[in-house]
């Protein structure tokens, strides 16, 4: 069963190390850039700064020289969601009236006419989709779990200082980062048993709600079981390995922002500013 | 010598007013310092409650726990006693927070506020005295289960404890992967650690210097592994097994012939045997 | 050092059911197939009401927050805007959490009449709809009747813990169908107008709700039950 499969290594993406710039750049750049790139992506209002921005996302998956599937291995679980949004951005999408050609006919169905202007809208949205998501992918496939979480902390740190749970929250973040593939993997167990036992098997049909309640609920309340049953432990363990909360913690890995890291988080910057004057 | 672990009259009860199990019920025990100590008894005796007791993990109900003299009610000395005396628990995988070998071991001693060059050489030498060197990057949920348990030493070793307590930490492991994490406590042991190990398995016990035997929230029986084992009878009563060289000689005892009563590893066997059989022939 | 292992709890609590809400909202599992225009109907916002429900608002505040951030960088999710998936999911968690919390120290009289309350409301609301969709607005009517009875019926049994849970469990995920359908007519996203987003809030937040109670009562009655068979910590 493919689905109950890929459940096994879940997690937010997938780790290809390597030694490229991307690899190499501070954890926190990462971190900081992904939230400026989005927030670019999503502000973007003209179609050619939208494909200005998914070309430059494709020209950091060249830097980061990934192995050759990496790239696919992201975009393979949007393909069925393209779909969808590509019919409701043609039929229903907005249309910008000062576009070009924005109100030349290209075929009517039924009562929507679908213009030059919903073609473009639709390939403005699916293009931002997929840079999104591409954005996320290049990540997770160039940063280990272990940099994100150490990146995460060092970014919320400071957040202690106004008295907020700034190290709560990275330890948070990091528990669930660690925990995510182990409930993967139960989530699993608990599908393959139930696969023998009958309940989840057989088609999908959507208008059976309770049937479908029923098969949701006996696949998940076992996960949920197993999630909290591990609470206790967990919260012991962390008080034998002398866990007191953020307070003269130290770390490790000393973090160092180098000219390279500067340059991008520079770069990443300059874009959001360019795309919110434009 | 003074005692390096001290236990007075010591209870515990679970839960709160309305409905409490009491899980100890005067407990006393000193333990010195490079001692090897087993605990063993059926299960809800109170073996596991009594390991959280003395790291620190759990606080009297009544009674005193004071390790190098710091008792375990002070909350100013708890973190110092937990870091004392390590404790790993039974299931591995709960208690890893973090994504990477090397982050896993630096968790305890960067929450203890160590400098971190002083971090990195404790993360090194835990993770070669632990004999997991090169394997420092990889994600702890995809070791194996002995592995994952020498882990969860080396997390502790580098909070430089004086004492380390596993509670039942080889009952999921293969005998391949207990037989390494044995030889590595023997190894830490005679480098002067306190070991002290709450287990089921006898034959592991006959390991140790010195057996305490628990019963219902109590001390049953202590003593050398020979003491202990010799008392057959009581420990039937506790549903104990014996080791199965302790076994074997009672079976040969029974046809008339007298190894003597305090056999209770494989090696003493053969030699008896042995000793026997060449001072016949 | 009660206070220290109170927060532990919390902080692992909340991480727990982060990677539960990550593991629902990235994999199929999370959703399941009902008959609207977006074929199915999520499950992936009921790690947040749990743990409003545990540990507080706050913790359902946090698995809110990881909830809403899943839903934005999923590949399954084709909206891409953080005024219409991340914001009104914030209320998810403290809006269960006020609901159990506020209802767990009302009396049997008081739960009944909230109950009526909201049932009166739900039919005022009902009379509203039926001056322009006649048929849904005696749905939601009948719904309402039906429901306001099985509650009545259930506090009879005296099992006021399972309603405060049910009640928080409907509540939070109302919440999240209400104001991600809110937000979306608001932000104008395409193909929702406010007919479509009353057709999808019907067919796809009723199931929701029904489905989160069912869970939440069966996870946190269980959890609660080993709780007291074990220890503290």
């Amino acid at each position: 069963m493919a689905r109950a499969a890929s459940l096994r290594n879940a997690s937010l993406g997938r780790f290809w190390p390597g030694d490229s710039v991307v690899h190499t750049l501070d954890p926190r750049v990462k971190l900081c850039s992904l939230g400026l790139w989005t927030v670019a992506i999503v502000l973007a209002s003209r179609w050619w700064v939208t494909a200005a921005l998914f070309l430059l996302i494709a020209a950091a998956y060249r830097a980061a020289r990934l192995p050759r599937g990496a790239a696919g291995a992201v975009l393979r679980p949007v393909l069925p969601v393209l779909a969808v949004l590509a019919v409701s951005q043609l039929l229903f999408g907005y249309q910008d009236p000062a576009m070009p050609g924005a109100d030349i006919g290209v075929l009517e169905v039924g009562a929507a006419d679908v213009s030059l202007g919903r073609v473009i809208g639709a390939a403005i949205a699916i293009v931002r989709l997929l840079s999104l998501v591409m954005l996320v992918g290049l990540l997770t496939a160039t940063t280990s779990a272990s940099a994100l979480a150490s990146g995460m902390e060092r970014l919320l740190l400071p957040l202690n200082r106004i008295g907020l749970p700034g190290h709560e929250l990275a330890l948070t973040g990091a528990i669930a980062l660690r925990f995510l593939p182990i409930l993967g993997e139960e989530l699993e167990a608990v599908q393959r048993a139930q696969l023998a036992r009958d309940i989840t098997g057989g088609p999908e049909r959507p208008w059976q709600l309770a049937r479908n309640a029923r098969r949701t609920a006996a696949l998940v309340v076992p996960l949920f079981a197993d999630a909290l049953q591990r609470v206790d432990e967990i919260s012991t363990a962390l008080l034998a390995r002398c866990y007191q909360g953020g307070r003269g913690r130290t770390y490790m890995r000393e973090l160092r922002l180098n000219a390279k890291d500067l340059i991008s988080l520079a770069i990443s910057v300059g874009l959001l500013v360019i795309v919110v004057v434009l | 010598m003074d005692a390096f672990i001290s236990v007075r009259d010591l209870h515990y009860r679970y839960g709160n007013a309305g409905e409490s199990i009491e899980a100890l019920r005067g407990v006393s025990l000193n333990i010195v310092r490079g001692e090897y100590l087993a605990i063993v008894g059926p299960n809800g005796s109170g073996k596991s409650t009594l390991a959280k007791c003395l790291s620190g993990l759990l606080s009297p109900s009544s009674g005193d726990v004071r390790v190098n003299g710091a008792s375990t009610r002070d909350a100013a000395a708890l973190v110092g006693i937990r870091a004392t005396v390590g404790m790993v628990l039974q299931n591995p995988d709960n208690q890893f927070v973090t994504s990477s070998v090397e982050d896993e071991v630096a968790f305890g001693p960067e929450n203890l506020g160590v400098p971190p060059a002083e971090i990195r050489r404790r993360v090194a030498s835990a993770i070669e005295r632990v004999g997991m060197c090169g394997q420092e990057l990889r994600d702890p949920h995809l070791l194996s289960s002995g592995e994952k348990a020498r882990l969860a030493v080396a997390a502790m070793l580098a909070m430089e404890p004086q004492c380390l307590v596993l509670d039942e930490a080889t009952a999921t492991l293969d005998p391949r992967s207990r037989g390494s994490l044995l030889a590595l406590l023997t190894q830490l042991y005679s480098a002067g650690m306190t070991i002290i190990t709450v287990t089921h398995h006898m034959t592991e016990v006959t390991r140790a210097k010195r057996v305490v035997v628990m019963e219902r929230g109590q001390i049953a029986l202590t003593g050398a592994p020979a003491e202990v084992f010799a008392r057959d009878d009581a420990l039937k009563g506790y549903g104990l097994a014996l080791p199965p060289a302790a076994a074997v000689e009672r079976g040969l005892a029974r046809r008339g012939l007298e190894l003597g009563r305090d056999v209770v590893t494989a090696e003493e066997l053969v030699r008896r045997v042995v000793a026997l059989w060449e001072g016949e022939g | 050092m009660e206070q220290q292992e109170r927060s532990i709890r919390r902080i692992v609590t909340a991480g727990m059911l982060l990677a539960v809400t990550l593991l629902l909202a990235l994999t199929p599992v999370g959703f399941i197939p009902v008959p609207t225009p977006a074929g199915s109907a999520t499950i992936a916002h009921i790690p947040a009401i749990i743990g409003g429900i545990l540990e507080g608002p706050l913790v359902g505040l946090i698995v809110s927050l990881g909830f809403g951030f899943a839903s934005f960088l999923s590949p399954l999710v084709p909206v891409k805007d953080p005024f219409v998936i991340i914001l009104p999911r914030l209320l998810i968690g403290v809006a269960a959490a006020w609901v159990y919390y506020g209802l767990r120290r009302a009396r049997r009289p008081a739960l009944t009449a909230v109950l009526l309350v909201l049932a009166v409301a739900v039919l005022a609301a009902a009379y509203v709809v039926s001056q322009s969709v006649l048929w849904l607005g005696i749905a939601i009517a009948v719904l309402a009747l039906s429901a306001a009875g099985f509650g009545v019926w259930w506090l009879g049994r005296g099992d006021t813990a399972a309603v405060g849970l049910a009640a928080a469990a409907i509540t939070g995920s109302l919440a999240n169908t209400v104001l991600v359908l809110g937000a979306a007519v608001v932000r104008q996203v395409a193909g929702i107008t406010p007919e479509v987003a009353l057709s999808i809030g019907f067919m796809q937040g009723i199931p929701e709700a029904v489905v989160s109670a069912i869970i939440v009562v069966a996870v946190v009655s269980a959890i609660r039950q080993v709780g007291r068979n074990r220890s503290k910590l």
